[in-house]
C-alpha cells in the first residue's frame, strides 16, 4: 500500500482525522524520528532521584535512557545502551550506583556518563581507545521545570519554557501550590494497552466528552449514594472549560470561577480542622505567589503535554498524577503512572490521596480499567480494510471555534464538551511529520 | 502433639477452603466471594519494580499499591460490576484461578498464616488473553466456625503489567 501524504490523512477543516495513522507502520515511525527524537519528553521528577548516584530508567519514543544523578549533584540523561556494542548498561527501574559496568564486555561508565573503565585496555586495544570520545550518548538538552525533568535529543530545539509556552501559566498552579513542594510517592504503575499511543495522549488532551459513558459506572455509584470518588471533579457544564495551547497541549474541566477551592473546602470540612486549615493555606500561597485568575483556577484538573505526558491535578485533596504513554509500536502502548503528594500536606491528606490514586486512577482502579477496555477494542475494531479507509470525527464545536471568550486567561478556550483541543493535537502532529 | 499429626487435616481444611475460593472468582460469584472476608479484612498488592535488591523491589505499605482496599471499597468494586456500566469487565472476562505451593507457615488458635502461588489466566472477548503470576500470603481467621480471610497481600512476579486489572486475586 502507498504510504500517503500526512496532508491526506488529517482535514481539519472538516475535522477529519484518518484512522489510518494509528495503525501504519511507516507513520509509526516518521513519529519517532519526526516527534519523539525531536521534542521535549518527560523524564521522570527530581524528587525520585534526590542523592547524588540515584537514577531512574525510561524511554524516549522507543530509545532508553538513564536519568542519572552524578556525584556532584547535576543531573543528567543518557542513552541505556553501550558504545561498544550497544548492550544496555542499565538493566534495573531505578538505584543508585557510582558506575554501571556493560555485562557484555564490561566497560565502566561513570554517572556523569564518561566512559572510566575498558577491560584489557593495555592487551586488546594497545591503549589506543579514544576513551575520551565513548562516553554513554547524553541527551543533549536537558531542562527541568518545577521539579519536572524534560530531555530533548533535537539540539535546534526551542527552550523548554518556550515549549511549554503559555501552558506554564497553570503548570505553576499544580507546581506551586503544594506547601513543601511535590514530591512522587514510591511505587511505579506500568502496564500494557494494545493501542496507539496518541488515542491515550489525545483523551488527556481533550477528550472530556468521554467522562459521562466511559466512567458511567463511578455515576451509577454515585447515585446509589456511593462516593467512589470525589464527586466534584465529575461536574460537568459550562461552569467548566477545555483549553488548547501552541504546540498541541490541553487542558480539560478548567474552572475560573473558584468551584474547585469551594469544592476542596466542603471536603475539608468533612475531614476535619485540620484539612480546612491546609486547603486555605493551599490557597493562600497561590494568592502570594500567583495572580487571582491563577488563584480562581486553584487546580487543574487534566491534560496532556505534547507528545505523551499527560498529568492530573483534581484538587490540594486529590491525587497529582503524571501518566506517560510509551509508543511501543503502532498498535501499542506502555502506561507507567505515578502519584504525587504535598511534602507538607497533614498526613490524613496524604493517605487520602494515595488512596484515591490506588482506588480510581491506577491501573487496577475504577477510572483506568474502563479506559483500557475503550481503547484496545477501538484498535480492534479499526485495524480491518474497510475500517482503515475511514476516518475518526472530531467535528464536535468545528463551527464555533473561538467563541468562548475568557479575558485574563491564556491559552484557546472552549466549552466542556468540544473536541477543539484534539483538533489543535492533530494540526500539530501533521505540521511535524510533513 | 507430634508434626503431622494436626497440621495435616487443618491443611486440608485451608486448601479447601482457598479452592472454593477460587471456584466462586471464576464463576463469577462475588458477593458470595465477598462474604468470605472479615469485616475489618485489608486486600493489599504492592507495585514492583526491577531493582538490584530484591528487598526494594516492592512497595512498601504507606507507599502506592495496585490495591489497597478495605472490606467496603472492594464491595464497591463488586456493586461497579453490578453497574452494568463496567465495560472493563462487560461482558465479563473469563478467569481461571489456578492455586499451588499451599502454605501453613503459622497457626494458632483460631488463626492461620497461608502462603500460596497463584497463576490467573483471564480469557476476555475474543482474543484478549492475560497470565497473572504470583504469590498470595493470607491470614485466615475462624469466625462462627468458618474460615474467612482477613488479609490478603497479593504480590505479582511481574513488573510490567500485561493489561489493566479488572479482576480478583
Amino acid at each position: 500500500m502507498r504510504d500517503p501524504a500526512v496532508t491526506e490523512l488529517v482535514n481539519l477543516k472538516e475535522g477529519l482525522v484518518s484512522r489510518r495513522i494509528f495503525f501504519s507502520e511507516a507513520i509509526y515511525r516518521r513519529e519517532l524520528e519526526r516527534i519523539f527524537a525531536r521534542s521535549w519528553l518527560f523524564l521522570a521528577h527530581e524528587s525520585q532521584i534526590p542523592s547524588p548516584g540515584d537514577y531512574v530508567t525510561t524511554y524516549m519514543g522507543e530509545d532508553p535512557v538513564v536519568v542519572w544523578r552524578d556525584s556532584q549533584g547535576k543531573v543528567g540523561a543518557f542513552l541505556n545502551s553501550c558504545r561498544h556494542r550497544g548492550m544496555k548498561v542499565c538493566r534495573t527501574d531505578g538505584g543508585n550506583a557510582a558506575a554501571f559496568r556493560c555485562s557484555f564486555h564490561g566497560w565502566t561508565y561513570g554517572n556523569d556518563g564518561r566512559l572510566i573503565g575498558v577491560p584489557y585496555f593495555n592487551e586488546g586495544y594497545r591503549g589506543e581507545l579514544d576513551r575520551e570520545r565513548w562516553g554513554l550518548l547524553e541527551v543533549p538538552r536537558l531542562s527541568t521545570y518545577g521539579g519536572l525533568i524534560f530531555g530533548c535529543w533535537d539540539e535546534t530545539a526551542v527552550d523548554l519554557e518556550t515549549y511549554l509556552g503559555s501552558l506554564r501559566w497553570y503548570l505553576d498552579i499544580l507546581l506551586e501550590r503544594p506547601l513543601g513542594g511535590l514530591e512522587v510517592i514510591h511505587g511505579q504503575q506500568r502496564y500494557v494497552i494494545a493501542a496507539n499511543w496518541k488515542i491515550a495522549a489525545e483523551n488527556f488532551t481533550g477528550d472530556t466528552y468521554h467522562l459521562p459513558y466511559s466512567h458511567g459506572s463511578l455515576f451509577a455509584l454515585q447515585k446509589q449514594g456511593m462516593r467512589a470518588i470525589n464527586p466534584v471533579s465529575y461536574q460537568f457544564g459550562d461552569q467548566l472549560y477545555t483549553v488548547a495551547f501552541e504546540r498541541a497541549h490541553g487542558l480539560c474541566g478548567v474552572a475560573i470561577a473558584g468551584q474547585r477551592y469551594q469544592a476542596d473546602l466542603a471536603l475539608a470540612r468533612e475531614m476535619g480542622p485540620e484539612v480546612v486549615e491546609y486547603v486555605e493555606a493551599s490557597r493562600r500561597r497561590l494568592a502570594e505567589r500567583l495572580s487571582s485568575e491563577q488563584t480562581n483556577v486553584y487546580a487543574l484538573p487534566f491534560g496532556n503535554i505534547f507528545p505523551n505526558f499527560s498529568f492530573n491535578d483534581f484538587s490540594a485533596l486529590r491525587p497529582v498524577g503524571f501518566y506517560l504513554w510509551h509508543p511501543k509500536g503502532p498498535d501499542r502502548l506502555e502506561a507507567w503512572q505515578w502519584c504525587a503528594v504535598d511534602r507538607q500536606a497533614p498526613q490524613a491528606v496524604k493517605e487520602a490521596i494515595r488512596l484515591d490514586f490506588a482506588r480510581n486512577q491506577a491501573l487496577t482502579g475504577l477510572a483506568a480499567q474502563d479506559d483500557s477496555e475503550n481503547f484496545e477494542q477501538v484498535t480492534e475494531a479499526t485495524r480491518g480494510i474497510i475500517g482503515q479507509r475511514l476516518d475518526f470525527i472530531y467535528q464536535m464545536g468545528l463551527e464555533h471555534e473561538g467563541e468562548a471568550r475568557v479575558a485574563g486567561y491564556p491559552g484557546r478556550f472552549g466549552p466542556y464538551f468540544s473536541e477543539h483541543c484534539q483538533r489543535i493535537f492533530y494540526r500539530h502532529w501533521a505540521s511535524l511529520l510533513v | 502433639m507430634r508434626a503431622g499429626e494436626e497440621t495435616a487435616p487443618l491443611i486440608r481444611e485451608i486448601e479447601q477452603f482457598l479452592y472454593r475460593e477460587a471456584r466462586l472468582l471464576d464463576e463469577g460469584r462475588f458477593s458470595e466471594w465477598l462474604d468470605l472476608f472479615t469485616d475489618d479484612a485489608r486486600y493489599w498488592m504492592p507495585t514492583r519494580e526491577t531493582r538490584l535488591s530484591r528487598d526494594e523491589e516492592l512497595s512498601r505499605p504507606g507507599e502506592l499499591a495496585l490495591f489497597e482496599d478495605d472490606k467496603a471499597f472492594l464491595a464497591m468494586r463488586v456493586k461497579r460490576l453490578e453497574t452494568g456500566l463496567a465495560h472493563a469487565e462487560q461482558p465479563a472476562s473469563r478467569t481461571r484461578h489456578f492455586v499451588t505451593n499451599v502454605e501453613i507457615v503459622s497457626a494458632e488458635d483460631g488463626q492461620v498464616e497461608v502462603h500460596s502461588n497463584v497463576l490467573v489466566f483471564q480469557s476476555r472477548l475474543e482474543r484478549t488473553e492475560s497470565f497473572f503470576a504470583g504469590k498470595r500470603a493470607d491470614v485466615l481467621r475462624k469466625v462462627d466456625g468458618r474460615w474467612l480471610i482477613a488479609r490478603r497481600r497479593v504480590v505479582l512476579d511481574q513488573a510490567l503489567l500485561p493489561r489493566s486489572i479488572s479482576i480478583f486475586f
